[in-house]
Parts: structure tokens; C-alpha cells; sequence
């Protein structure tokens, strides 16, 4: 994992607020286009990154053709993934962020958040952000990991859990 | 090496320790370590028919506490006021009504009631714990982790310095080499999603995955009388399991950053599988 991981935006810093802005504007558009897309029914080509941003600094969107479509579903908005690239203004210039969100029945199953900085600086805090912006757990086999020991959720009560197991075969019955 | 592994309170205990003891001696431990916890639960166990803590939820009065309570006692009511009384002692009575009882019932005879304030049933000056009112105490959000350090203090006394103590997955390590802590998939438990290095120190885990019963976990927020959902784990390392094991539950109710006086390491677990890890656990978590 990236060891400068955080959930938390600087606060104290413009960069940071400026990147959020443009990615929840991309991310309307995204849902926008999506929607749109939805009312042509048998059509999935249709390229949904294509107006211009508005928001609080100049911003221009990139053409980006969308990665995979699927079929329709009852949804409003159209299944599939969806790229965009937004730009803001930094203290430091003009600056690109890169956007992918995947649908599936109106929900954003995944989103990708890619990091286009034009300084080290906003490099800096868009990382922060793409790493605030989905950091999901994974797991590994216990088996495939050599380890000492095991912490989890505490198996405290043998007694619970003896009385959940014989709740389970009532249940059953 | 010597490994004990036996039951008691209600989990399983594995102890590890490196010095080489004689047969003897591994006996003389065993029954000192033994006695030791039976001493502990005697004390504070609401599962018990003959602990104190069950005499002091029939009737009120001043109760004379064992020594080792002050740092037990005092860390509740420094987690009290931090979470603005959601880590709370009192919340037995609701636990208990809610089906996690003393025969395990796992069912919620009535209606949860809103646990009475600190200062409503306790006055407490060591020794002396005033019940204002009686009430069943519940001493499970740090009180096995304090065990499992008094545990470690009869090894010590040994001479002892250098273990592994693992009490249903909450660990107290001394020595010099780290150990490999797997933490476990609250989704799945036979996979682990990080690997934490442990020396010289405690880490304890809470997730409400495995005792569940009805709606409820083991932790129950005391305002709203439901288990928190918006986090499904937390693991605290510190350099005592009594610090770990109460953090690890405070964490359900705050934000880590109000608990910053305390020294420790953290990562959560949200219910939608983010997480949130101070550093020494972001490094610990396996990459995508």
C-alpha cells in the first residue's frame, strides 16, 4: 500500500478542496451522461465525456470513450464503466485529474481515480486524494502468510457461542 | 519452549514462552497463571453467580475493589468521558436485556432502557466503589485485555521476558523479536487482509462478526440502544492490552484523532470494507 494513505483531505490546503470540487464535478457529469444514456436504449457507443466543465475555475473536460458497456437494465442510468478527466486550477497552474466509474443498476460498483498532477506538490495531494478516494481490504489465504498469530474478532464465550450454534439447530428444526 | 493452551473465561489462551523451565517449574507457572485469572473473574465477571460485580447488581452500597483496579477503573472513565459516556460500564443492563446474559440466552427479554450516567451509580475512590444504585457492571470492552496484562505480570515475576500471550485473539507480546500478527478478514476467517509486526507491545482486536445475535453485537451504543453498523472492525496496538483492548472499542464511537492523548496504532474497518490505518498499520495492510 501506499504509505502516505489517508481517508482525510487537507483541509488547510486550497490543492485539495480545488481536486474534490472537480471530482465531484466529474462525477455528476458522470452520473449525468449516464442517465442520458439510458434514454437511448439500444445504443451503448455513445461517448459520455463530452461537454465542457463547469466550476469554480476554468475547466475543460477530456474526450475519453467509455471503457466497457453492458447491457441494459431496469436503472436509470446505463451500466458500464465511465472515464473523465477534469481540470482545476492549483496555486501552482492548471492542473488534470482522471476519473473511471464503473455502473452496475445505477450503483458505482468501482471507481478509479487517477492522479494527473502538474507539480510535486499537487502530485502530493492528489495522491492523498486518489488513496482517500477507494482503499478497500483485501485478503490472503491465512495459509499463504506465515504468522505467529491470528487477531480478530474476539472469540471470547465459548458459551455464545455454544448457545448460538444450538440457536442455529433450533432454527433448523 | 514451553506452550500452555487451555480455556478460561470463555476463550481460549495460548501462552508461549521462549526460556526453557523445567517441568516443575511449567506446572508451578500453569497453576499461578490459573489461579490468577480465576481471582480476576471472581472480581469482575457478570457472568458468575459469586462475583462481586454480580453482588453489586442486586444491592446497593460500598464495595471494597481488589488491587488491581485502579488502571482498570481509571481508563473507564477516561474512554466515559472521551466518548462522551458511550464506553460505559454501565451498559450491562442493556446488554444483558438485550439476550447477552449470564445463561447466554441470546434473546432480549424487553424493552432497552438508556444506561444511567457515570456519576448517577458510581462514586469511586480506591478502594472504595460506592453503587449508588445496584447495576451490572460490564467490564468486556478493556477487562480481558487487562487480564491478559496481569497474565503477562505472573510470567514476569518469573523471570520470565520473553512471551506470547493469545486470548481469543487478543495479544500482549515481550521480547525482542517481532512476531507476525495475520489480522483477520471480518468477511472471511480464513483469510487475513494485513500482517502486523509486533514487539514489546499489545494489539487487540473488535469486530461484531462473530458473537451476533438478533441485531445486536457486544457493543451497544448506550444513546441509541443499537450496535454501531457504520464500522464492522477495529484493531489498536499499545504498549498495554488493557490501553488496546479499550480502544479498540472506543473506536466504535469516535474518531481516532479524540483519542490522541492515548499512544497507539490503529485501522478500521468500515462497512462498506474502506479503511482508515494510522502508520504503522497502513504498512500493514496488503497492497492492492
Amino acid at each position: 500500500m501506499n504509505p502516505e494513505q489517508t481517508n482525510q483531505i487537507p483541509k488547510s490546503k486550497k490543492t485539495g478542496i480545488f481536486i474534490a470540487i472537480g471530482v465531484i464535478v466529474i462525477l455528476a457529469l458522470v452520473v449525468f451522461f449516464a442517465e442520458r444514456g439510458s434514454s437511448t436504449p439500444t445504443t451503448s457507443t455513445e461517448n459520455p465525456t463530452s461537454a465542457p466543465l463547469e466550476s469554480t475555475n476554468p475547466t475543460a473536460a477530456d474526450n475519453n470513450p467509455p471503457a466497457t458497456t453492458s447491457e441494459q437494465t431496469s436503472s436509470a442510468y446505463k451500466d458500464g464503466t465511465y472515464t473523465a478527466t477534469g481540470s482545476y486550477m492549483s496555486p501552482g497552474g492548471p492542473d488534470k485529474v482522471g476519473l473511471s466509474v464503473t455502473l452496475a443498476d445505477g450503483i458505482i460498483t468501482d471507481a478509479t481515480f487517477t492522479p494527473m498532477p502538474g507539480d510535486p506538490e499537487s502530485a502530493h495531494y492528489q495522491n492523498l486524494f486518489a488513496s482517500g478516494c477507494k482503499q478497500l481490504i483485501l485478503g490472503k489465504n491465512i495459509d499463504s502468510v506465515h504468522l505467529t498469530v491470528v487477531s480478530g474478532s474476539s472469540l471470547t464465550s465459548t458459551g455464545f457461542n455454544d448457545a448460538l450454534n444450538q440457536i442455529k439447530a433450533q432454527a433448523k428444526a | 519452549m514451553t506452550r500452555f493452551t487451555f480455556e478460561a473465561i470463555g476463550t481460549s489462551w495460548r501462552i508461549d514462552i521462549d526460556a526453557k523451565l523445567s517441568s516443575l517449574q511449567e506446572a508451578e507457572l500453569l497453576s499461578s497463571i490459573k489461579k490468577r485469572i480465576d481471582e480476576f473473574d471472581k472480581a469482575y465477571s457478570r457472568f458468575r453467580k459469586d462475583s462481586l460485580v454480580t453482588e453489586m447488581s442486586q444491592k446497593s452500597g460500598t464495595y471494597e475493589l481488589p488491587d488491581d483496579a485502579p488502571a482498570m477503573l481509571d481508563l473507564y472513565k477516561e474512554l466515559y468521558d472521551l466518548t462522551e459516556g458511550k464506553l460505559t460500564p454501565l451498559i450491562g443492563n442493556v446488554i444483558s436485556d438485550a439476550g447477552y446474559d449470564a445463561s447466554y440466552s441470546l434473546k432480549q427479554k424487553k424493552e432497552l432502557e438508556t444506561p444511567p450516567f457515570w456519576n448517577e451509580v458510581l462514586e469511586y475512590n480506591h478502594p472504595k466503589l460506592t453503587m449508588k444504585k445496584p447495576a451490572i457492571l460490564d467490564f468486556g470492552a478493556a477487562g480481558k485485555g487487562y487480564l491478559i496484562d496481569i497474565v503477562g505480570e505472573v510470567i514476569e515475576s518469573k523471570g520470565i521476558s520473553a512471551y506470547l500471550i493469545d486470548a481469543g485473539g487478543d495479544i500482549r507480546h515481550r521480547g525482542t523479536e517481532a512476531i507476525k500478527v495475520g489480522l483477520e478478514n471480518p468477511d472471511d476467517f480464513k483469510q487475513v487482509i494485513g500482517v502486523f509486526e509486533l514487539k514489546n507491545g499489545s494489539i487487540c482486536g473488535s469486530a461484531g462478526n462473530r458473537r451476533r445475535w438478533d441485531k445486536f453485537t457486544h457493543i451497544i451504543d448506550p444513546k441509541t440502544l443499537n450496535s454501531p453498523t457504520e464500522i464492522v472492525a477495529t484493531w489498536v496496538a499499545a504498549d498495554s492490552t488493557l490501553l488496546a483492548d479499550g480502544l479498540a472499542t472506543a473506536l466504535f464511537f469516535v474518531e481516532p484523532e479524540k483519542l490522541g492523548k492515548f499512544r497507539f496504532e490503529y485501522v478500521i474497518i468500515y462497512s462498506d470494507r474502506s479503511f482508515k490505518a494510522s502508520d504503522s498499520f497502513k504498512g500493514s495492510m496488503f497492497d492492492a
